[in-house]
C-alpha cells in the first residue's frame, strides 16, 4: 500500500512529463512546480503531521496518509469524541487533542490538516499559520469574505505553507485538458457550463437532537454556505483557471426547492457569472434530480472539453470521416479501406459528437455523488504534495491565490442569491493574482 | 469561406480541408507532391469553389441562383448557362427524373444572356458537387498528380490513381439504419456518389412528377468515371420505378450501380 500510493505523486509527475522538463505543463499548472523539486535536507526525515477534524473526509486523508512514506501522524483533534476514537483507532500512536489551540502548542508538529466545517477553515487556518504551522485545509478557503481577505493577507505576509485541497488543480486528466484548451484545440474559449446533480438531502445520522446543526453542519449558515462553497467552488477555479481570468458580474437565483426540512442554505442554485469580454459560466446545482451528474464543460468556438470525463468534442468532427482515417492510413503506412458517411448532410446533434480522450489508457472519473471523497481524484497527489512542501518549506505557487478566487466567487454567488441582484465584483476584494 | 491545409513532407502528402461549403465539409487529398505545387492547385480549388457557391447556393439571397429565384433578375451569365445546359442533358437522359426544378425543368427557358423561371425555383443540390468534383478532377489532370482523393461530406467522392499504400482507393459503405458494413468498393479513376434517406433525415429529395418528397428506406450508390455521372444518377436513382432504372442503367454503361431497399 505505501508503496503503490508513494508512487503516485511521482507516476502523476511522470505522466505530465514533468520529470523530463514539461514546460508547456508547468505554463499551465504553475502549483507542479514545487511538486518536481524534491526536498534537499529531508532524507529519511518525515513530515509530523495533527489532523484537526475527524470526520468522514479526515478518516479518509488518514487513509490517504497511510501511503505517504514521508508523512507521519502524530496528532489528532476532534471535540466530537466517537470521531476523534474513530480517527485514534486508526492512527493508535496519535496524541488526542479536543481543543485544536492546545494541539497548535505541540512544538512536535509541523503541518496540520484542516477538514473542519467550513465555518472553522478561517480562524484555524490563521491560529495555525500564527503558530508556525504549515496548513493543508479543506476547500473552501472562509465562510465569509472578510476572512477570506485576512486569510489570504496572513499568508502573504508570513511564510508557512498553506494549501487548499482543491484537487482538480492536482487531477491530471484537468491538467492535461487545460493545457490543450490553451494550445487552441477546441479554439476560443466561448462559455463554460458547469452543474452538479446530485438526488440526496446531505443528512446525517442525529443521535440527539441537540447536535443537529453541529452533525448536519452543511445545512445551516452559521458552518456553510451550501452548495456554492462545498460544490460549485472546485468547479469554479476550473473555468477561471480555462479563462485565466476572473468574472466581473454574478446573478443568480437560489431556492430550496424539495428538501424543506428546516434546513436555511439553498438545495437549488443557479448563478451566472459573466467575463468583461461577454464570456459566461453557467452555474447549476440540484440536489433532488442526479440526471445530469457532475460536469465541467468549457467551451471553444471549435470544440468542447468535458474536463470531468476527460474527454473533448469538436465542432466538426473529422475522426470519424473517412478523411481523417485516411491521413492516419498514411501516416502509419498501411491500407484499408475508409467509410462513407452515408449519403447527404444531417444536421449535427449531441449524439452525433464523439468523444475523444485527454489521456492515453484508463481515466478515473468522478460521478460526483460521494459526500466524502472520489478515487483518484487528485486529492491523494496534493496531500501528498503539501506533505512534501511540509519538509522543504517550499510554497505552491497560485495554490492559496485560486482558493480564495473561487471561494470569493462562491460566496459572491450566494449574496447574489440572497439579495436578488446583480453584484459587479467588489473592489475591496480584488488581488493583484485576479485578471478581470 | 474558411479553410486550412496540412503538408505532411515525409509523405508528401497535402491535405486541405474547408469545414463549410456547399452544405458540407470538403477534403482534398493530394500524394506525391511537392507543397508549392499542392498549395497552388488547393488555391485554385478553392477559388473554383467559392465561385460556385457564389453562383448556385440558393439560400444565398445575393447568389445569382438566389437572385434568379427571387426574380430580382434575369441576367444570366456564361458560367450559369453552361451549368443549365449540363443539367438539360441529364434531364433528358434520367427521362426528367433529374431536376433542379423540381417541379417542371420545361418552364425554364434561357438564351444567351438571359432566362425566364417560369415561376419556378432552381435548387443545384443534386449536381452542385458533382460539377465540383469534374473541374477538380480536370485541375488535377492538368497539373499531372496522379494520386488523389476528395471528399464533399462522405457522400460524394472523386479517387484519383491509387492510395499510397494499395492499389485503389476502398470505401465501405455503412448501412444509415443498422451502421452495418453494406459494401466495399475499390476505386481508382473513379468517383462515388451516394444518396438516400437515413433514420434522422428523410425526405430532402422531391419528385419532380407530384413535388412529393421521397421518403423510401432506400439507399443508393454509384461509381462512375465522371463524377457528374454519379452526383446525377444518385439522386435519379432514388425516384426510379424498377423499369426506368434498367433504361437508366443501359443509359450510363460506364456507373456502377447499387440500391439497398432498407
Amino acid at each position: 500500500m505505501s508503496q503503490e500510493v508513494d508512487l503516485g505523486l511521482r507516476r502523476f509527475l511522470k505522466n505530465l512529463g514533468l520529470m523530463t522538463g514539461g514546460a508547456a505543463v508547468l505554463a499551465t499548472a504553475p502549483w507542479l512546480q514545487s511538486c518536481k523539486s524534491s526536498p534537499k535536507e529531508s532524507g529519511t526525515r518525515k513530515a509530523r503531521l495533527a489532523l484537526i477534524g475527524c470526520g468522514s473526509r479526515g478518516q479518509y486523508h488518514l487513509v490517504m496518509l497511510r501511503g505517504i512514506t514521508c508523512a507521519q501522524v502524530v496528532a489528532l483533534c476532534d471535540d466530537w469524541q466517537p470521531n476523534l476514537d474513530a480517527a485514534h483507532a486508526m492512527v493508535p500512536t496519535a496524541r488526542t487533542y479536543t481543543d485544536y489551540r492546545k494541539l497548535l502548542e505541540d512544538k512536535e508538529i509541523d503541518g496540520v490538516i484542516i477538514a473542519t466545517p467550513l465555518g472553522f477553515h478561517a480562524r484555524m487556518t490563521l491560529d495555525a499559520m500564527a503558530a508556525g504551522k504549515h496548513v493543508f485545509c479543506e476547500k473552501a478557503m472562509a465562510l465569509t469574505l472578510e476572512e477570506c481577505k485576512e486569510v489570504y493577507e496572513a499568508y502573504c505576509a508570513g511564510d508557512r505553507v498553506l494549501y487548499y485541497c482543491m484537487q482538480r488543480m492536482y487531477d491530471e486528466k484537468y491538467i492535461q485538458g487545460i493545457r490543450l484548451i490553451r494550445e487552441g484545440l477546441i479554439g476560443d474559449v466561448v462559455g463554460m457550463r458547469c452543474h452538479w446533480f446530485r438526488n440526496a438531502d446531505w443528512r446525517r445520522e442525529v443521535p440527539s437532537p441537540e447536535l443537529e446543526r453541529r452533525i448536519n453542519w452543511r445545512l445551516y449558515k452559521e458552518y456553510s454556505a451550501g452548495l456554492m462553497t462545498e460544490l460549485a467552488c472546485h468547479q469554479l477555479e476550473v473555468c477561471n483557471w480555462a479563462a485565466d481570468r476572473m468574472p466581473v458580474d454574478i446573478v443568480g437565483m437560489g431556492d430550496i426547492v424539495y428538501w424543506k426540512d428546516g434546513r436555511e442554505v439553498y438545495d437549488s442554485v443557479n448563478v451566472t457569472y459573466r467575463y468583461a469580454d461577454g464570456r459566461k459560466i453557467c452555474y447549476e446545482s440540484l440536489i433532488s434530480n442526479k440526471f445530469n451528474g457532475m460536469e465541467d464543460q468549457i467551451l471553444g468556438k471549435d470544440g468542447t472539453m468535458d474536463l470531468t470525463r476527460g474527454v473533448f468534442y469538436l465542432e466538426e468532427d473529422h475522426l470519424n470521416s473517412g478523411m481523417r482515417q485516411l491521413l492516419e492510413q498514411i501516416k502509419t503506412k498501411t491500407f484499408a479501406s475508409i467509410p462513407a458517411a452515408g449519403p447527404s448532410w444531417r444536421p449535427e446533434l449531441r449524439s452525433a459528437y464523439t468523444p475523444h480522450p485527454v489521456l492515453e489508457g484508463a481515466v478515473s472519473v468522478n460521478a460526483g455523488q460521494s459526500m466524502v471523497a472520489a478515487d483518484a481524484d487528485g486529492s491523494d497527489i496534493i496531500l501528498e504534495a503539501f506533505c512534501k512542501a511540509c519538509l522543504s518549506g517550499e510554497r505552491a505557487r497560485s495554490v492559496v491565490e485560486e482558493a480564495y478566487c473561487s471561494t470569493v466567487l462562491c460566496l459572491l454567488g450566494n449574496r447574489a442569491m440572497e439579495e436578488q441582484r446583480r453584484i459587479t465584483f467588489p473592489e475591496a476584494y480584488k488581488i493583484p493574482y485576479m485578471k478581470f | 469561406m474558411e479553410r486550412s491545409y496540412t503538408y505532411l513532407a515525409e509523405q508528401q502528402v497535402f491535405h486541405g480541408r474547408i469545414p463549410w461549403v456547399m452544405g458540407t465539409r470538403f477534403d482534398l487529398l493530394l500524394c506525391a507532391v511537392g507543397e508549392r505545387p499542392a498549395t497552388a492547385l488547393w488555391q485554385a480549388v478553392c477559388g473554383m469553389l467559392e465561385q460556385m457557391d457564389r453562383m448556385l447556393d440558393r439560400f444565398n439571397p445575393a447568389s445569382e441562383v438566389g437572385q434568379l429565384n427571387a426574380g430580382k433578375t434575369r441576367h444570366l451569365s456564361s458560367e450559369l448557362q453552361e451549368v443549365l445546359e449540363i443539367c438539360a442533358a441529364y434531364w433528358l437522359r434520367t427521362e426528367g427524373l433529374f431536376d433542379i426544378t423540381r417541379r417542371d425543368f420545361t418552364r425554364l427557358h434561357w438564351q444567351v444572356g438571359s432566362l425566364d423561371t417560369g415561376g419556378v425555383d432552381m435548387d443545384f443540390g443534386g449536381i452542385a458537387k458533382g460539377l465540383a468534383l469534374r473541374q477538380i478532377q480536370d485541375l488535377i489532370g492538368r497539373r499531372g498528380i496522379t494520386a488523389a482523393f476528395a471528399d464533399f461530406g462522405g457522400s460524394s467522392l472523386l479517387a484519383v490513381g491509387r492510395h499510397p499504400y494499395g492499389p485503389c482507393w476502398k470505401v465501405s459503405l455503412p448501412d444509415p439504419y443498422t451502421g452495418e458494413t453494406l459494401a466495399e468498393m475499390e476505386l481508382k479513376d473513379r468517383s462515388l456518389s451516394t444518396s438516400g434517406n437515413r433514420p434522422d433525415y428523410s425526405g430532402h429529395i422531391l419528385h419532380p412528377r407530384d413535388g412529393q418528397p421521397c421518403r423510401d428506406r432506400r439507399l443508393v450508390c454509384v461509381t462512375a468515371p465522371d463524377p457528374l455521372d454519379a452526383e446525377v444518377l444518385s439522386t435519379a436513382l432514388m425516384l426510379a420505378s424498377p423499369e426506368q432504372r434498367e433504361r437508366l442503367e443501359k443509359q450510363f454503361p460506364l456507373a456502377e450501380t447499387q440500391i439497398y431497399e432498407r
